[in-house]
């Protein structure tokens, strides 16, 4: 008999909740059949098994929740199934040959991950809600247009009712989403009891597992990291006329770098000569760290994460905008893993496609900031020779932890961002 | 007097239509009609155009091409024919839409109508009931200000109906009518002035489009005066001078292919409480419902262009909304424009011109007919598919064809637009060989630099 715990699917993960027995009592599991689902702080992933026999005993029920290590049950060579058990089929025993003893431990195993939830991460975004039904890879009756649009934009169109013929999702739908921040709300995982009060018809909705650590490290981040914020707004008509001719040097299938891009390169140089903005604030001391990883705020309907561009100041601005893509593609695929989602140092959230000008981002702690990036737009400004010019402005706030970032540094650090992405040749080098 | 659920008033190809959808939807239903089931469409407009057309097209063919195609033969006009068969070809739709409207139980109230207020219909001197009224009674042609239709001058009927084959005409107006009329009697032999006030043949058009025909029209022979008004005509004995510009042009007629203006006289359309706007057209909202409660009106009489297939579905739409029924409206820059001319022209959405006036980006795909296999085999090479697309998405905003068989080229393309399909899709899509429509595959391509027979 073999042990198989709660098992440790992420850095922070402290306990996780069984969502569905994959295999049932009695059962024979192969060495990587996937035998449970579990939703833990970052993500929803099924656990594969490493051990092969049969299913002898499942001990933790579908919805309990247990700490990492806990027993969650057991494998066998097929002669010990214990019937009755929660997961168990009632099937008959089956007389499974059993390849050999299972690796031992009952720790070690192959994950997967289904459904890309939201890190804890991303603390300017809306609340993550449960994934919906979509990704699970039912099919959604929507055109082209308004699948590339939901893919690139980070619409879930399970979230979606459709306008056109026969329900189908059309364009329109999809923009209208955008237009009013995201679609309906997907159905909340438990809605409870109405109670009615002076407020009316009250629904009760209980937080999943990620909406929990949201919600914790979010107020504990802004109860104790002395937040100070500064803004900038930035001269982007170099950065819009650079962009613009890479756009046309762009060959057939090239990756043309967005202006975020651009801000998680600049980021990246700043942070470099600035090590106190790549460190952490961390039980009264402050850490640095070698490596720059800016991570990278990704909405999406369901998943709002912040996936992390590794050693982003030694990467090229086309490698950066490539690796952006990808990972919020994987976002958006339910594809990402935890170990894509940690090790950032430092946080970048743009909401300037929803036409946000400027925000106040909350820090991604122990990060020692954050940059909140508005939204370009064309503003009439004074020029140097006190002419009234239009240029493409871009507004920005870095919110510092006042621990380990104080107002000179983050201004420094600030100065250097608007620099570069005023000069953006800078970028190139 | 009798009482419907539905009353259509004007058998048209908007009419026809939306009485057929009501009585499916198992409503009692009778449409009026003051002349032939079919209405001007399929007695006096499309249907005997395409059928001059169709003939115009087989004679050039064979007399210009035959050698080249290996046909001998002496071939001439039998215009007394040619008239008997565009007659035979009316009536057997007419037939056609009489025997459909027999079959789904519609009554058939010969005779004028004119509203009488709400939910009532005079027809000569009965009056009916509807709960349901939908006008369909289409547009009658415009001549130009200052001149009077006569037995020389003739609007675009007179000019599908000529009794005597023509030596010389002036055709004023280098529309889809106007240039129809024009490719068709030049096609015959018959020596044509076309005239335009605008600059460009076929001024709704892609330019690129107008161009090629223009190259064909002036291979045919046609005399094009461009930006050039007709400011008089003097009738003669045998038949026209006209004054175009600073010209002075003799023929047999003046063809006038103006424009068109709703239908309304004989309606009594204040009776009932029915708004007009400009043009005298009849206000509808996207359901085609009128300012007035029950009344629905389609096609010509409303806003958007003239043409039989927008008034077929606005007829369905407005039949199924004024019964309960769930619909969707139309999607005008979905309606394709299809002009039969040689060669022919067919487009939906956005021309360059447009696109390019709005400020946003686009690309374009352009693929020359020539460059597929089927062109060569038919020694039709002449013409275009082109393609213009959003880039951010890849949405199809306008596609147009110029080409012999375009007008039947189009309609995969309007398919493809209105399925939000991207030209990325369209790129992908097989497609049988060898036809013309491998053009619209490279065409797509081509949006992304990379056509395989250009």
């Amino acid at each position: 008999m073999t042990d198989i715990v709660m098992p440790r699917l992420s850095d922070s993960m402290e306990e996780g909740t069984v969502l569905k027995w994959l295999k049932s009592v009695g059962d024979e599991v192969a060495v990587g059949d996937e035998l449970v689902e579990v939703e833990t702080d970052k993500a929803n992933m099924v656990y594969e098994s490493d051990t092969a026999g049969t299913l002898a005993e499942v001990l933790a029920k579908e919805g309990d929740t247990l700490p990492i290590g806990e027993v969650i049950a057991r494998i066998g060579d097929g002669s010990e199934v214990v019937a009755g058990d929660v997961g168990g089929s009632g099937l008959p025993h089956h007389a499974a040959p059993s390849p050999g003893e299972g690796s031992g431990d009952g720790a070690a195993a192959t994950v997967r991950t289904t459904t890309a939830t939201p890190a804890a991460s991303a603390p300017t975004d809306p609340p993550p809600t449960q994934p919906a039904a979509s990704s699970d890879g039912q099919r959604v009756k929507a055109s082209p247009i308004a699948k590339r649009i939901a893919r690139e934009r980070g619409v879930d169109l399970a979230g979606l009712s459709g306008s056109g013929p026969g329900g189908r999702i059309v364009k329109a739908d999809v923009e209208r989403a955008l237009g009013s921040g995201g679609g309906p709300a997907p159905a909340s995982p438990t809605a409870a009891v109405d109670v009615a009060t002076a407020k009316g018809q009250t629904q009760v909705l209980e937080l999943t597992k990620l909406q929990q650590t949201v919600a914790r490290r979010m107020a504990e981040s802004k109860a104790t990291a002395p937040h100070f914020y500064l803004q900038a707004e930035l001269d982007m008509s170099a950065a819009v006329a650079g962009r613009t001719k890479l756009k046309q040097m762009a060959g057939e299938g090239d990756v043309v770098p967005t202006y975020n891009d651009m801000v998680v390169k600049a980021c990246a140089i700043a942070l470099r000569e600035f090590p106190r903005a790549n460190g952490a604030y961390r039980d009264g001391k402050i850490e640095l760290y070698s490596r720059v990883n800016v991570g990278v705020a990704v909405a999406a309907q369901d998943a709002l994460v912040v996936p992390t561009v590794f050693d982003s100041d030694l990467k090229g601005l086309r490698q950066i905008a490539t690796e952006t893509r990808a990972l919020a593609s994987r976002v958006r695929d339910g594809q990402i893993t935890p170990p894509e989602l940690s090790g950032g140092t430092f946080t970048v959230s743009n909401l300037g496609m929803y036409g946000v000008s400027n925000f106040h981002a909350v820090i991604n702690s122990p990060q020692a900031g954050i940059l909140a990036v508005g939204e370009l737009k064309a503003k009439a400004v004074v020029s140097d020779e006190g002419q009234i010019v239009a240029r493409e402005m871009m507004g920005v706030t870095l919110a510092c932890d006042h621990r380990i970032l104080y107002g000179a540094d983050g201004a420094l650090f600030l100065k250097r961002v608007r620099e570069l992405m005023e000069e953006p040749i800078g970028l190139a080098l | 007097m009798a009482s419907y659920d539905v009353i259509v008033i004007g058998g048209g190809p908007g009419g026809y239509v939306a009485a057929i959808r009501a009585a499916q939807l198992k409503k009692k239903t009778a449409v009026v009609e003051r002349d032939k089931a079919g209405g001007r469409c399929l007695n006096y407009a499309c249907i005997p155009a395409k059928t001059v057309l169709n003939t115009a097209e087989i004679y050039a063919e064979v007399t210009e091409n035959g050698a080249e195609l290996g046909l001998k033969s002496q071939t001439s006009i039998d215009w007394p024919a040619v008239q008997a068969r565009r007659e035979k070809v009316s009536k057997t739709l007419e037939d056609g839409v009489t025997m459909l409207w027999k079959k789904n139980k519609i009554d058939f109230l010969a005779g004028e109508a004119s509203l009488e207020g709400a939910g009532k219909v005079k027809v000569g001197s009965d009056s009916h009931e509807a709960k349901t009224i939908i006008l369909a009674t289409g547009s009658v042609a415009m001549s130009i200000p200052g001149i009077d239709f006569s037995d020389r001058v003739l609007d675009t009927w007179g000019a599908w109906s000529l009794p005597k084959m023509p030596k010389a005409l002036v055709v004023a107006g280098a529309g889809a009518s106007g240039s129809e009329i024009a490719s068709a009697y030049a096609r015959m032999g018959v020596k044509v002035t076309l005239v335009e006030m605008l600059d460009q043949l076929l001024p709704a058009e892609d330019r690129d489009m107008a161009r090629v025909v223009e190259r064909q029209f002036k291979k045919d022979g046609i005399e094009l005066l461009l930006g050039t008004k007709v400011e008089g005509v003097k009738e003669t004995k045998t038949g026209v001078t006209v004054t175009a510009g600073d010209k002075q042009i003799k023929a047999d007629h003046l063809l006038i292919a103006g424009g068109r203006s709703p239908d309304t006289d004989a309606l009594r359309l204040e009776a009932a409480g029915v708004e007009t706007e400009e043009g005298g057209r009849i206000k509808v909202d996207d359901f085609m419902l009128t300012s007035a409660n029950g009344i629905y009106a389609i096609g010509d009489l409303v806003r958007g262009p003239a043409l039989a297939h927008k008034a077929a579905e606005e007829g369905v739409v407005a039949a199924e909304h004024g019964t309960g029924t769930p619909t969707h409206p139309v999607d005008l820059s979905l309606v394709a424009g299809a002009t039969f001319c040689h060669p022919q022209v067919a487009g939906v959405g956005m021309t360059e011109e447009e696109a390019k006036a709005s400020g946003r980006e686009y690309k374009v795909g352009k693929f020359k007919l020539g460059g597929a296999g089927a062109s060569v085999v038919y020694d039709d090479r002449a013409g275009l598919v082109k393609i213009i697309g959003d880039p951010e998405y890849g949405e199809i905003l306008g596609a147009h064809i110029v080409g012999n068989r375009a007008c039947d080229m189009i309609s995969e393309l309007v398919v493809t637009k209105a399925l939000e399909g991207g030209y990325q899709e369209l790129a992908r899509i097989v497609h049988p060989h060898p036809t013309m429509s491998e053009a619209v595959l490279d065409a797509a391509r081509a949006v992304e630099g990379w056509p395989i027979h250009a």
